[in-house]
């Protein structure tokens, strides 16, 4: 499975890569993670919890960061497992300072190898089940971004992260150009 | 005075049906046996990995889990899953992975507990540590020298490389005005039985004996193949196939789970079940077809096919199964198709990939033959502007040229190509659809007619033209009881075929009785003789042929105590409406009751006659049948979607002398079904890593009725000159003619778009990318 886009998010680089960084926060953004610890400076162990279709259970691995610019640029190499299959490959991670309001752009890709049961079943919307964890990945971050800078504090959860991303997917549609 | 059979030719019911349709019948699922243990397997998730550790200490402490076992446990205690076609490179093929893993689905942990769910909960808790290796899925890539290798001692991925070539190719190849050139693909395909596999082992501690029920198409194969392998006394070993949902050839098979269940019953003394889920069985059921055949044909202006040459690339999987590289074999053999092509060559190689390993499916070699075939036909038509009908009736195998030699040298028992095609041209009335079809033509209608004719090999024998451990010939046992009922046994073992009728047919009009006074019994290796099992279509042709042996030397013994009793020459009786009459005056007749009665009285011993009637045959065929049709569709694309509309389906089969004519329809119903599933639907996916991407029915396209035409059947009757009853078998024929025949329509709607060829499944996408492409150029 093949992964790319782009995403704005509302903060200055500096902050974009620090959240990026950070196991504690992240556990809050990533939906369903249950806990990412770091093991090293350049290294995480997690937990995540995905349901697609009928496969539903708990996926636990390790994360490794790789060829690290600060605050541009990570490679993170994914290896984990779960009782319905596993999750394997690579992706980068590039931040971008863009404009007067200081925001950012994030651009990622990667290559992921998924296999087991997870795939037998799930094959045919696995690719939009990444797409939505992601889109709710980032807003999540930027609802956390934003209150970041009011000085508040962000709810994170499940479902509203999925109104976030649901309400972004809705405003790009509406104001996409032509 | 011929007596006119009752039962044989008529439409009868089928026997076997009311114990289906109740839900009364027993699979394996439905045996419940004392203290009977359940048993779930941990399958590779990975196509290619090196087995680095396997923790089983949790799942051994879960609630309910009786024991958990890996290759570890198993070393030097069970032997190898047999395969019994010639190989130059067979790995060891054990029932869990050892060290590595070669295919997604593949065997590692058994957990057996109390109950299945314990056992699944149990088998949650086994961790297993791999170091994944690069995995290799297409046969052409695995055979470069920088593959990954699937088993390291080999050197290669090879597994076999085959030649066959008459002489005179070359020769021909150089008088031809023309070579024509194509790439054909037989796709992977899943043969999915409606039951899946199953099996259930007891362990008779005081006898020392073992019972196994499984879910099989070869109960006695299957028991010399599990008591060689867990070194048990075949007298010591039972095997029996209770009711069987289907087959289709993958229960032609010998698999990992069945011995695992009967070794885990021998060593727990306990009763031991092991069912198959659907997605295992997409996963650890053998696959079949998935052949690339390059083909070169030399062909002469007028038609006429001088020499057909081919290079196959077979996909054997991962592992080689009972017949895995046998089954490409009757690709090559039968790839000149009806045709009189005096030269022919072709060359086999067959290769390991990372997937599950193929084997027969319904055709078994012979849909891939007849693919080739009859797209070579249409081919060379398309290439010559000749009418495809034209090209077949040129190059048609002559009717008074039976048996006829082929020049990868089988012998065509009986056939008349011909008629069948000229029958299937009177039934759909082939110039008036070629004119309508013209007419839609000039509305923009994408309108195609396809043609196929084809030939196929059933009843396989004699033995000596199978490799070593496969046998050619079926067995028989005929009893007549006391009371005067008989008892069919027979070694072939029917899953759907429905010979509990077509035996009884036949027995019944022998002896003169009703049908329900016989009672035809299968699929029990303690009760009936040693035989072969049920596939290629030889259950009538060499199971039915067994039985009326053994039914003649009871004819024969009856006859010879009515001619005492009658002081009559026996050869002058015959059996008529429960009596043994004279031929010639059936009114002056004994009771068969009587005569029964004095078989097992015997108190009138007749000189040189043993008591009882009991007979049992077996039947060593001299030559193969070659059962024929011609299949003629007409469908319609709808050229903004792609998608196909059938709109006639015209099928000739000829199986020789018909036995039970709703059976014989019915078999060529499902096997169009499964056909035109090939051309159109299915197809097992594996992604390029070795992940299988159709591991569930929502995935892998099984036909629903509104996916399929409307049939329009009929035969002709050519009798084979090999069995006495001249039947040929019907169980692939349907099969073998839809798919070419659907293919072959669909390229002649889309010809006037100057497309060509498209691989099969013809999906609505494959279609109308095509149909888009055509448009762009």
């Amino acid at each position: 499975m093949k992964i790319s886009g782009e995403q704005r998010l509302p903060a200055p680089r500096e902050r974009v890569w620090e959240l990026f960084n950070d196991p504690g926060r992240l556990t809050r953004l990533i939906p369903g993670c249950e806990k990412l610890d770091r093991l090293a400076p350049d290294e995480f162990a997690g937990t995540i919890n995905v349901g697609i279709a009928a496969i539903k259970g708990a996926y636990s691995g390790k994360l490794k960061l790789d060829e690290i610019r600060s605050p541009e640029h990570y490679k993170i190499i994914v290896d984990g497992k779960g009782k319905q299959g596993f999750m394997r490959g690579s992706g980068t991670l590039d931040l971008a300072a863009d404009g007067p309001r200081e925001e950012t752009i994030v651009k990622y890709s990667g290559d992921v190898q998924v296999g087991g049961p997870l795939v037998q079943v799930g094959q045919r919307v696995i690719d939009s089940a990444a797409k939505m964890l992601l889109g709710q990945f980032f807003a999540a971050a930027a609802a956390e971004l934003k209150a970041e800078e009011e000085g508040t504090i962000a709810r994170q959860g499940f479902f509203i992260n999925l109104w976030r991303y649901v309400v972004q997917l809705l405003r790009s549609f509406f104001s996409r150009p032509g | 005075m011929a007596v006119v059979p009752k039962f044989v030719g008529e439409r009868i019911k089928r026997r076997e049906d009311p114990r289906l349709i109740t839900g009364t019948a027993t699979y394996v699922d439905d045996l419940r046996l004392p203290g009977m243990l359940h048993a779930v397997i941990l399958r590779s998730p990975h196509a290619h990995a090196r087995i680095n550790a396997i923790d089983t200490s949790a799942a051994s402490k879960a609630p309910g889990v009786i024991t958990v076992l890996t290759a570890a446990e198993l070393k030097d205690k069970i032997g190898s899953l047999p395969c019994v076609a010639i190989a130059d490179n067979k790995p060891f093929h054990p029932v869990l992975a050892i060290d590595k893993v070669r295919y997604v689905g593949e065997p590692i942990v058994v957990v057996v507990a109390t109950d299945p769910y314990k056992a699944q909960d149990g088998l949650d808790l086994v961790e297993v540590d791999y170091d994944p290796l690069e995995a290799v899925v297409d046969p052409e890539a695995a055979l470069e020298p920088a593959a990954p290798l699937i088993h390291e001692e080999f050197g290669s991925n090879l597994v076999h490389r085959a030649d066959v070539s008459s002489p005179g190719v070359e020769g021909a190849m150089h008088r031809a005005d023309r070579i024509i050139k194509f790439r054909i693909v037989n796709q992977r395909l899943a043969p999915i039985p409606i039951e899946p596999r199953g099996a259930v082992a007891q362990w008779h501690q005081a006898s020392q004996q073992l019972t196994l029920w499984s879910s099989t198409q070869i109960p006695h194969l299957l028991r010399s193949a599990i008591a060689g392998m867990l070194k048990l006394a075949e007298n010591r070993t039972r095997v029996i196939a209770p009711e069987v949902g289907g087959g289709f050839g993958c229960k032609l098979n010998v698999y990992r789970e069945e011995a695992l269940t009967a070794f885990l019953a021998m060593t727990l003394k306990r009763p031991v079940k092991w069912i198959e889920r659907r997605r295992e069985n997409f996963a650890g059921t053998t696959h079949g077809r998935d052949q690339i055949a390059y083909v070169e044909l030399a062909v002469r202006n007028d038609g006429t096919v001088l020499a057909m040459k081919a290079r196959f690339v077979c996909d054997m999987g991962a592992y080689l199964h009972l017949f895995t590289p046998l089954i490409p074999g009757f690709a090559g053999l039968m790839m000149t198709g009806c045709y009189k092509i005096p030269a022919v060559a072709f060359e086999q190689v067959m290769v390991f990939t990372n997937k599950m390993a193929t084997d027969a499916y319904r055709g078994a070699g012979r849909p891939e033959a007849a693919f080739i075939a009859e797209r070579a036909m249409d081919l060379v038509a398309a290439e010559l502007g000749l009418d495809p009908v034209e090209v077949r009736l040129k190059n048609f195998v002559p009717r008074g040229e039976f048996p006829y030699t082929t020049a990868t040298g089988l012998v065509y028992d009986s056939g008349d190509y011909r008629a069948s095609l000229e029958k299937a041209l009177a039934n759909v009335d082939y110039q008036q659809v070629r004119d309508e079809q013209a007419e839609a033509r000039k509305n923009d209608r994408l309108v195609g007619v396809g043609i196929a004719s084809y030939v196929e090999i059933c009843g396989l024998g004699p033995s000596s033209m199978l490799p070593p451990g496969a046998q050619g010939w079926e067995s028989s046992t005929v009893r007549i009881e006391p009371d005067g009922k008989v008892s069919v046994l027979t070694g072939i073992s029917p899953h759907g075929q429905g010979q509990e009728t077509t035996f009884a047919q036949m027995a019944a009009d022998a002896f003169g009785i009703d049908i329900d006074d016989i009672t035809v019994i299968h699929g029990d290796t303690a009760i009936v003789p040693y035989g072969v099992g049920t596939f290629g279509s030889r259950g009538l042709t060499l199971g039915g042929t067994a039985m009326m042996m053994s039914i003649g030397k009871l004819q024969d013994k009856l006859k010879k105590i009515a001619s005492v009793m009658m002081e009559m020459p026996p050869e002058q009786l015959t059996f008529h409406n429960r009596t043994i009459a004279p031929s010639a005056d059936l009114a002056k007749s004994v009771p068969l009751q009587r005569v029964i009665a004095a078989a097992y009285d015997y108190k009138n011993p007749i000189p040189g006659m043993e008591p009882g009637l009991d007979a049992t045959s077996f039947f060593e065929p001299t030559g193969c049948t070659f059962p024929f049709g011609t299949h003629i569709a007409v469908v319609e694309i709808d050229r903004e979607t792609g998608t196909l509309k059938f709109l006639r389906y015209v099928a000739i089969d000829d199986c020789g002398r018909v036995i039970s004519p709703m059976l014989a329809e019915g078999q060529v119903h499902g096997g169009i079904a499964q056909g035109i599933a090939q051309a159109l639907y299915e197809q097992v996916v594996y992604d390029e890593g070795g992940q299988l991407l159709t591991a569930t029915l929502m995935d892998y396209a099984v036909p629903r009725a509104g996916m399929l035409p409307e049939y329009e059947l009929d035969r002709t009757v050519t009798p084979s000159p090999l069995n006495p009853m001249g039947v040929k078998g019907v169980g692939e024929a349907g099969t073998i003619g839809s798919t070419p025949c659907i293919v072959n329509a669909v390229m002649d709607a889309l010809a006037p778009l100057g497309i060509r060829h498209l691989d099969m499944p013809l999906s609505p996408e494959k279609i109308w990318r095509s149909i888009r492409d055509s448009r762009a150029a």
